[in-house]
């Protein structure tokens, strides 16, 4: 597959080829001969199952590693892309997934580093920092208060501070690393506008995204990349989605969701008047054992808020929990586990995974427990629990003492799943479990899921991804504003209700 | 059509306010008010407990002594923000202290050439630090135990063991002169802590400090040069530290091989107390200088109140523990 | 008159004044009158001689009662400084600043001082103390401190020779006198210095090892913090004796800080760096001295092979009683004592020697068995303390 990609399809108004890019790292060839070409002024989406090579494709067009072969030509010039600093400079911008942002900063800031407008004698000139930091986001129809620390931020805000701050290098190619995978509902739309704006602009976007529907939406044209290697790149008048994913994975994906499990058993969570001052207001609600019980709503409905309740990661001003008919009391996380209540978190980085110890290791953390005898770890039942998880999940990795870090993100999901797995609970949180995710893992994870709950456990599906929750869930929970505001029947609802509900119009 | 995003957080209006008010200071960093807190309540023990204690004499007499202090706290400030702690600054104190009136030997000739000697060692062992951290990723901690160790064998070396020389008059009026009513070493205190504040805040050097000590990869990646703010920051602990030293030399008309013993972590807890993140990232200048003011009061309240020197040590780092839990109750949201 | 204590000199010039008075009586007029006039005048000036006599035969010196201990040594001829620029009226405050007590010595030094202080409640209103912990910056800012405080004498264990001198001389020159105290300074803007005389020390220890050596051999050197009185000057005294024997050869030297586990490792060192050749031992005090003895056991040599000097550390004076051999110089505890005596007696206007050494005495193992005491622990030294005094109170 080596053809000139420029022949093909961008004559003469390409602002970016990449020809022939290759990329080897310890162990594994990330990009082989991969190609990649641009036109000026489209959004060009960038698709394939994680591990294909998506990130390392563009994290090298972002100047953060050097390709051990090929060449990119940018504006018609072949360049080297040999830092961050150069690739700004030559107006190549990018939004990581996680966030570049310092939290201890403020907005302007942010926006700036590194590039900080100089006034008086060469001191930094906030005024002109806040000053264009607030055109930025207005142009953008957010509000967001240039002088607050973006420790602060919710996840979406940061977003959004991100998408300014690559603006404001007047970037003529903007590469945006799963925009949307932390926005729903009109947010999602608020990006799409300003992600036109910036078309009408003139910048070119490149776009990664596992949700191929988003696709369609925004996108002129797609390329595939499958496991390092480029598939093909086409306009997306002229595919459809099962046509990608077959492009993606090599296999006709039909639907990806599990069949729905048996009925329900005896009630295993009930939640009676859960508030917390201006996070959650009189939550009440049941799970069931096998059931999986979607949680829906916009960004800030308080649902994270409310599993973290649950699990004592966060505190309550009153109400009460009963875990199987006994009240339980859970100040701190150490008791929900001992009671046998499992959170998955959402951001599994910062709070699921312990990046640089290695999968055995995090598998086995919270089971260290039941896998001691006078306070040392028996390793060789520790191996052999880390190695039934492994298979039992299909996590792909090169052995159970590679580094967590280094998996792609499906994988260190399984990760975080296998350790909680272990002490088989009664209790399962998922907040966002398939969140960056590719389309082949995610129907494992979902698989998972149902064999978790037919085990008999209790199941609380957190998703922003309305289609996941339509297929996955028995019975859908809606929360607006940290209440909870409708109920719906899993196979019968439709996204519309759920939306409509989630914005807090009357049901 | 705009939209706002924020959650419901009532004490955020305030606190925006305030943060909208002024673009120069940092009202959200209530911890550096623990600091002035223990101060004032330290300073409120000291007046009833003793008649001597806010007289003037004694206040400049605290000032002097907390002089040395400031001076090297003030490198470590920077230093801590940028993730990049210095161990090898007490050894630097004591170096060049020895260095200066070694050199001047009681000799104003002698001024120039000890001065570049102190140059000289402040740039070697910045440098040392500096790339050791920074291009070879050593851990700071471990680098600059090791470097301290190798200044204190040469001052060791340099001196023999015993301290020696002395320091011309026209230098002891860096530690014993006045500035109109003040005492000039007080003067030049807040002359430095003023700048300091101003570099941190407004210039680019202080606002990449923050960075690289915040989260280096992002630094990195918005294209600051980690590896020379990492290595001009141990220049700047030294050059701190030297400060510090030649400051002592006027002051003790000696050079004392020991001097700097205990600055080392007595610059630490001062940060630390002020306020300062001791993972990096944040800090207050301001809040240093009330950790250094804390520290020198509470050895004064102490000899004024004739606390046992036992009980003094026991009471510093009750302080030091009860500050510092203050400071990771709020840091660790 | 004035109604002061009369000195030698101004009674003399009396005498001689009312002498030649009553010549003038006795030449003129009325005889009996005259007579008896004569001999009243006679009574009263051979009264007032006598009243004078001791100050006169002993020139200058005071009239308080010092107790035998604190007796300043007559080994050199005394200087004696005139105090009465110092004279005021009491209750006094006194400010002590000692250097620290983490040794042995340190200990009953300090507590010495303090019960001397509680000897004199009239006197001594107020008896501040600071301890800088051993560091020589401390010890000036103590120093200021007391100052501040308006103390009226300043009493001073100084850390090193350079330790705070810059304060010690702002105090002599704010009119404060100062008393040095144990370890010797090198200013000489003090008033009175009680000190183990460090010289005559190192000079004894090294003189008695030199002649157990018959004037040949290798010896190693242990001596206190750098920079110490007792070390620098000490050594000082043990190198006019070494100069004059070139056939003994130090082989090393190092300043082990009265610290027991510092020398007990350096020997340790030594004795494979140098196998075999170590001769003898200058020693400067006991506490090491006794560390150096452990480490020669172990090493299955035995330690009475290499002559040590030493002091009166306790647990060094009980392994001379028990292995009879070494010997030791005293370092007398109650230098503390002595100098707040000598602040009583500056701010009384009478005149103290500059230096009033308190005398070191040597003792070996025929007579050692005199001042040690095998009942007490190895950190117990000889010292004047009443027996119900308890360590560490006020």
């Amino acid at each position: 597959m080596t053809q000139s990609v420029r022949e093909m399809t961008c004559v003469n108004d390409c602002i970016l080829q990449m020809e022939r890019i290759t990329k080897r790292f310890p162990g594994v060839v990330a990009l082989s001969e991969v190609s990649l070409a641009c036109r000026k002024g489209e959004v060009h989406a960038l698709v394939g199952e994680n591990g294909a090579g998506k990130s390392t494709l563009v994290k090298i067009l972002s100047g953060a590693y050097l390709p051990d072969d090929g060449q990119i030509v940018f504006k018609g010039r072949e360049v080297e892309l040999d830092s961050p600093r150069r690739a700004q400079q030559l107006g190549i911008a990018i939004i990581m997934q996680e966030f570049n942002l310092l939290p201890y900063l403020t907005v302007q800031e942010n926006v700036f580093l590194g590039r900080e407008p100089r006034g008086w004698l060469g001191f930094i000139d906030t005024r002109e920092a806040a000053q264009r930091s607030r055109e930025l986001l207005h142009a953008m129809s957010v509000d967001i208060d240039v002088f607050e620390l973006v420790d602060r931020l919710s996840v979406a805000q940061r977003q959004f501070v991100e998408i300014a701050k690559a603006l404001s290098l007047g970037a003529d190619l903007l590469i945006m690393d799963e925009p949307s995978a932390t926005l729903t509902g009109h947010e999602l739309e608020y990006l799409f506008r300003v992600i036109n704006g910036l078309k009408e602009r003139g910048v070119t976007i490149i776009y990664i995204s596992h949700r191929l529907d988003e696709i369609f939406g925004i996108a002129d044209r797609v390329t595939v990349l499958k496991d390092g290697k480029y598939m093909g790149t086409r306009d997306v008048r002229d595919v459809t989605k099962s046509q990608l994913i077959r492009m993606m994975v090599g296999r006709e994906m039909g639907e990806a969701f599990p069949a729905r499990g048996t009925p329900a058993g005896e009630i295993v969570l009930k939640v009676r008047g859960l508030t917390r001052k201006g996070v959650l207001h009189s939550v009440s609600f049941e799970v069931r054992a096998k059931e999986i019980v979607g949680l829906a709503g916009l960004v800030g409905s308080g649902r994270t808020e409310l599993a973290r309740a649950i699990f004592g990661a966060d505190p309550i001003d009153s109400g009460q929990v009963e875990l199987q008919g006994k009240a339980v009391e859970i100040k701190r996380p150490h008791d929900a586990v001992e009671a046998g209540i499992v959170l998955v978190p959402e951001d599994r980085k910062l709070e699921g995974l312990v990046d640089i110890l290695s999968v055995r290791e995090n598998i086995g953390l919270p089971n260290l427990g039941l896998l001691q005898r006078w306070g040392f770890v028996r390793s060789r039942q520790e191996a052999a629990h880390v190695q039934e998880k492994i298979q039992q999940l299909d996590i792909r990795t090169y052995g159970p003492d590679q580094l967590a870090l280094n998996l792609s993100g499906g994988n260190q999901q399984k990760v975080v799943l296998g350790k909680w797995l272990v002490s088989a609970p009664k209790l399962i949180i998922l907040d966002e479990p398939t969140r960056g995710i590719d389309v082949g893992a995610k129907a494992e994870i979902y698989r998972l899921m149902r064999q978790l709950a037919e085990t008999g456990a209790a199941v609380l599906m957190i998703s922003s991804e309305l289609p996941e929750i339509l297929g996955m869930a028995d019975r859908i929970l809606v929360m607006h504003e940290g209440r909870l505001v409708a109920e719906f029947e899993g196979a019968r609802a439709t996204e519309e209700e759920i939306l409509t509900a989630a914005t807090g119009s009357a049901v | 059509m705009s939209q706002s995003f924020e959650e419901d957080r009532p004490q955020a209006a305030g606190l925006l306010l305030a943060a909208r008010l002024s673009g120069f200071t940092r009202l959200e960093y209530v911890s550096q008010y623990a600091v002035w807190f223990l101060l004032v309540v330290v300073i409120l023990v000291g007046a009833v407990a003793s008649p001597h204690f806010l007289t003037p004499n004694n206040i400049f007499n605290v000032m002097r002594q907390a002089a040395a202090l400031a001076f090297v706290s003030l490198g470590q400030t920077f230093a801590i923000m940028a993730d990049c702690v210095d161990i090898s600054v007490g050894s630097m104190i004591s170096l060049t202290q020895c260095l200066a009136a070694g050199t001047m030997n009681g000799q104003a000739a002698g001024i120039l050439p000890a001065l570049g000697l102190i140059a000289g060692a402040v740039a070697a062992n910045g440098l040392a630090n500096g790339l050791a951290v920074a291009k070879r990723k050593g851990n700071p901690f471990i680098v600059t135990l090791g470097s301290m160790a190798v200044v204190q064998g040469v001052v060791l070396l340099y001196t023999g063991g015993s301290p020696l020389g002395s320091v011309p008059d026209g230098v002891r009026q860096l530690a014993e002169g006045y500035v109109g009513p003040a005492p000039f070493p007080v003067v030049l205190v807040v002359v430095l802590f003023l700048l300091a504040h101003v570099a941190l805040r407004r210039t680019r050097y202080g606002r990449y400090v923050l960075a690289v000590g915040g989260n280096e990869e992002i630094a990195r990646l918005s294209g600051i040069r980690t590896a020379r703010i990492k290595v001009a920051t141990y220049l700047l602990s030294s050059a701190a530290a030297a400060l510090t030293g030649i400051f002592l030399a006027a002051r003790m008309n000696i050079g004392d091989p020991l001097v700097g013993v205990g600055f080392d972590l007595d610059s630490i807890a001062a940060v630390v107390i002020g306020g300062t993140d001791i993972a990096g990232g944040r800090g207050s200048i301001v809040g240093t200088m009330g950790g250094v003011l804390l520290y020198a009061v509470l050895n004064n309240l102490m000899n004024v109140l004739n606390v046992s020197p036992f009980y003094q040590i026991v009471a510093k780092g009750a302080v030091m523990v009860i500050a510092i839990s203050v400071y990771q109750l709020r840091y660790s949201r | 008159m004035p109604g002061t204590r009369l000195t030698g000199r101004g009674s003399i010039r009396m005498f001689q004044s009312l002498h030649s008075q009553s010549e003038a009586i006795s030449q003129g007029g009325n005889s009996a009158m005259k007579r008896i006039l004569f001999g009243v005048a006679s009574l009263i000036l051979i009264g007032l001689a006598v009243m004078a006599l001791p100050a006169f035969t002993q020139a200058g010196a005071p009239t308080v009662d010092i107790s035998a201990d604190y007796r300043w040594s007559t080994d050199e001829p005394i200087q004696w400084q005139d105090t009465t620029k110092y004279k005021k009226a009491g209750p006094y405050k006194f400010g002590f600043s000692n250097c620290s007590t983490t040794n042995a010595y340190a200990v009953y030094f300090w507590e010495t001082a303090k019960w001397e202080a509680t000897k004199h409640p009239n006197k001594i209103a107020e008896f501040l103390t600071t301890d800088a912990g051993d560091s020589a910056a401390k010890q000036l800012s103590d120093v200021e401190d007391l100052i501040a405080k308006g103390i009226h004498a300043l009493i001073i264990r100084p850390c090193t020779l350079d330790a705070a001198v810059p304060a010690i001389e702002k105090a002599m020159d704010k009119g404060i006198p100062v008393i040095i105290s144990n370890r010797s300074t090198k200013t000489s803007k003090y008033v009175t210095q009680n000190t183990t005389p460090w010289f005559d020390r190192g000079r004894n220890q090294a003189e008695w090892v030199v002649k157990q050596l018959g004037g040949k051999g290798n010896i190693v050197s242990f001596e206190g913090p750098a920079g110490s009185g007792p070390a620098v000057e000490g050594f000082q005294g043990a190198m006019s004796v070494l100069k004059n024997n070139p056939n003994i050869k130090i082989l090393a030297r190092k300043a082990t800080n009265w610290s027991r586990a510092e020398a007990k490792a350096t020997m340790e060192d030594w004795l494979q760096a140098f196998p075999k050749k170590i001769d003898g031992i200058l020693q400067q005090s006991g506490i090491m001295g006794a560390g150096v003895v452990e480490a020669i056991e172990e090493a299955k040599i035995n330690p009475c092979s290499m002559p040590q000097s030493g002091d009166d550390y306790n647990g060094y004076m009980k392994w001379i009683l028990k292995n009879k051999c070494n010997m030791i110089t005293t370092n007398p505890t109650w230098a503390s004592g002595a100098s707040v005596v000598a602040a009583l007696m500056i701010l009384d206007g009478q005149p103290v020697p500059k230096q009033w050494n308190i005398p070191t005495k040597i003792y070996d193992a025929t007579n050692i068995a005199e001042i040690t005491d095998l009942s007490k622990s190895d950190e117990w030294m000889p010292n004047i303390l009443p027996k119900d005094w308890k360590i560490g109170g006020k």
